[in-house]
């Protein structure tokens, strides 16, 4: 009997995760479609191009899994972390450095593909975990505030990375001087699609990702002391919690995940590292919106993830399709994804219980 | 919410049909970063956007934020059935390779600005070094007494090596002792640097600047109108079109780039069943590529910089490329020391 209404519990949870962005995207696209008619463009042309876009068929929705699969690990980063206590936004250079370290170890280590996909993997956790880690020997030994020092080292991965590729490791076969990149993975070293024309593994492994953050928070004692870090250090700290441990604990598990999250994208996707290509798509941004839409509930952000992923491809074909300049599309996007972050769900519920109280104090 | 979700369904539905009936005649795709006021992009959008009133196609303009989308928008036009799929940017050269490779005969490519490699690809890369050559034998020639040359770019990676070297070695050729300050923006569009880099590089004693920080240029001519009201002007040139005008006249000329003359000769191509592959390098004996004033008429002439012998000098340059008499070999950029 218990067990079933913690069952029931649980899916109460999960469709309160899904329904939040759900219905925020819904009335957030009347808002947007304001922007439309001032654009000149029809709301039902420009919304049926993103929708067919972003999920219309087979190809646009691989698409958006595609450019999800980054973000759902960006996602996941911010959760381990921001659910912890610890404000780390540095998903972006530790993404960095994993994509950077992965598409190297993919290109010049000479061991078999299959060897080489899986030591470039692991490169990249380890790449964004000490990274990460070192933002937390900052704030312990120098009590660094870990925005201002996870926000600075995003520069310098990017700069890093874009220095390296500038000048040490580029692309000798490139023909076009401007492509700032280097060599292209070999077929045989790459995360292979799941089948011919669908998205590549990598999905499933943020899937694996998903899953696990979501057993570790709810079913280990690091995921109740993890909590219980985020909600009061002091009474974590009576309660005989190891803060110094704790601390990096998360930060290396945050960390590693964004690694990963580089990693997809550069073997799964890219084929190689890219000059700016974790800088200017903002995958790490968009991960902590979409963990902070779910409120750092793994299984939540990583459906908000594949909504704000559908948003791109879909503001993308919604631009293919439209006379809306693409400038435009970015801003219906940013309106989509603020009224987004409306917990409307929360307000809604509120107000009912508020107009319930008012009833039985009117009966009363 | 149950109403507003069916409701959105409904509309996909019908919208999908809608569309499918929509489709008929030629389709082209032009892919691009976004457009703004990058006059490299404008010029050959604007000429897309001209020819489909002559032809009668539908011209999707498909304007890339970031890799993934170039990546993305290469796809799905090639899935969504575009007869003509044209890629302006170094980044189209090697998604156009790829799609020709996959598909070689769902569509027809081209490239402008970069080489796919591919020959089912036409690429249309261009000589730039001759026309930053050119700008540095005009600045030298301008402004003779001057010991330091002012240049402010995007990026300083290879792809700006071209423009760096041919502009450095033209200056030289005339005033072999000129020394160079260099600036870099990291943007294809922030003015606000190249305002505040023009002013520095004018109080190093700069009074001739290399405007090669595109779409950011305009921070330069900014930067000049006002040094010029303080009694300490300085000179600059545009990128890609003309852009001088009477009134900012220290904009003395522009390295121009057609990329619209490109964008017509693909389409032209494609349409008058003149359709070749393989890498054309535009260069300045060609016309795609020159300069303001000395191979182009331009808007407005600043005679007092831009005197006769000047023009003389530069044009009898021109003459000696086109010629073959000077041939502009670009060194590997790590052999080069400005």
């Amino acid at each position: 009997m218990n067990e079933n209404r913690n069952w029931k519990k649980s899916l109460g949870n999960i469709a309160d995760s899904f329904s939040q962005p759900l219905v925020a995207v819904l009335i957030s696209l009347l808002l947007g479609a304001v922007v439309i008619i001032i654009c000149g463009e029809n709301v039902f042309t420009a919304y049926g191009a993103m929708i067919r876009g972003a999920f219309g068929n087979s190809f646009y929705i691989n698409d958006t899994l595609k450019r999800a699969t980054p973000i759902i690990m960006g996602g996941l980063a911010v959760c381990i972390a921001w659910r912890s206590g610890y404000e780390a936004m540095g998903g972006e250079g530790q993404m960095i450095l994993g994509a950077f370290c992965s598409a190297l170890i993919a290109y010049y280590l000479p061991l078999p593909g299959v060897l080489r996909v899986i030591v470039a993997i692991i490169a990249a956790a380890v790449a964004g975990a000490l990274y990460s880690a070192f933002s937390g020997w900052l704030y312990e030994r120098f009590e660094v505030t870990f925005i201002i020092s996870t926000l600075m080292m995003n520069y310098i991965a990017n700069n890093f990375a874009s220095y390296m590729t500038n000048y040490v490791v580029k692309d000798p076969t490139a023909l076009d001087v401007n492509a700032i990149q280097t060599g292209k993975i070999e077929a045989g070293a790459r995360i292979p699609a799941i089948f011919s024309g669908s998205v590549h593994w990598g999905f499933v492994f943020a899937l694996i990702a998903v899953a696990i953050t979501y057993f570790l928070f709810k079913k280990t004692t690091f995921g109740y002391k993890s909590r219980m870090n985020g909600l009061n250090a002091r009474f974590a700290l009576y309660g005989g919690i190891n803060a110094r441990r704790m601390l990096y604990l998360v930060l290396i598990l945050s960390g590693m995940m964004a690694g990963l999250g580089g990693a997809f994208e550069a073997l799964g996707s890219k084929y190689r590292y890219i000059d700016q290509m974790i800088f200017t798509t903002g995958y790490a941004w968009s991960g902590m919106v979409a963990a902070l839409l779910a409120n750092f509930n793994p299984i939540g952000t990583a459906v908000a993830s594949i909504l704000l992923a559908g948003l791109s491809t879909g503001g993308s074909a919604m631009q293919r399709s439209t006379i809306i300049p693409v400038e435009v599309c970015n801003m219906i996007e940013g309106i989509i994804t603020l009224l987004m972050s409306v917990r409307l769900i929360r307000i809604a519920q509120r107000n009912h219980k508020s107009r319930k109280a008012w009833k039985e104090v009117g009966k009363a | 919410m149950k109403k507003l979700a069916s409701f959105l369904i409904v509309l996909a539905l019908v919208l999908t049909l809608a569309s499918s009936a929509m489709a008929e005649g030629e389709k082209v795709a032009v892919i691009c970063d976004p457009v703004g006021t990058n006059m490299f992009l404008t010029q050959a959008v604007d000429m897309a956007k001209e020819l489909s009133e002559t032809y009668g196609y539908t011209l999707s303009l498909m304007e890339c934020s970031d890799t993934d989308e170039w990546q993305s928008n290469y796809r799905a036009a090639v899935a969504e059935g575009y007869d003509l799929i044209i890629g302006v940017g170094w980044q189209s050269g090697e998604l156009a390779n790829e799609m020709a490779t996959e598909y070689p005969d769902q569509s027809c490519y081209a490239v402008i600005d970069t080489d796919a490699g591919n020959e089912n690809v036409m690429s249309i890369s261009y000589n730039e070094e001759q026309a930053a050559y050119l700008m540095g034998v005009m600045a030298g020639l301008a402004f003779p007494d001057s010991d330091l040359y002012g240049y402010i770019g995007c990026f300083e990676g290879g792809g700006s090596f071209k423009y760096r070297w041919g502009f450095c070695e033209g200056v030289r050729s005339v005033n072999p002792d000129a020394q160079f300050i260099f600036n870099y923006t990291n943007s294809y569009t922030d003015t606000a640097l190249p305002f505040e880099y023009a002013k520095q590089q004018a109080a190093a004693g700069a009074t001739y600047i290399f405007g090669g920080a595109a779409a950011g240029n305009e921070g330069i001519f900014q930067a000049a109108l006002e040094l010029a009201a303080a009694g300490t002007p300085i000179y600059s040139i545009a990128q890609d079109a003309d852009a001088t005008t009477p009134d900012n006249p220290y904009i003395i000329s522009a390295q121009l780039k057609n990329t619209g003359v490109s964008m017509k000769q693909v389409i032209d191509a494609y349409f008058n069943g003149e359709w070749t592959t393989g890498l054309i390098v535009s260069q300045l004996a060609d016309g795609g590529i020159g300069a303001t004033h000395i191979t182009n008429e331009g808007n407005y002439l600043n005679a007092d910089i831009m005197t006769e012998e000047v023009i003389a000098g530069c044009q009898a340059v021109v003459d000696q490329i086109v010629s073959g008499e000077l041939v502009l070999v670009l060194p590997a950029m790590e052999d080069y020391e400005f």
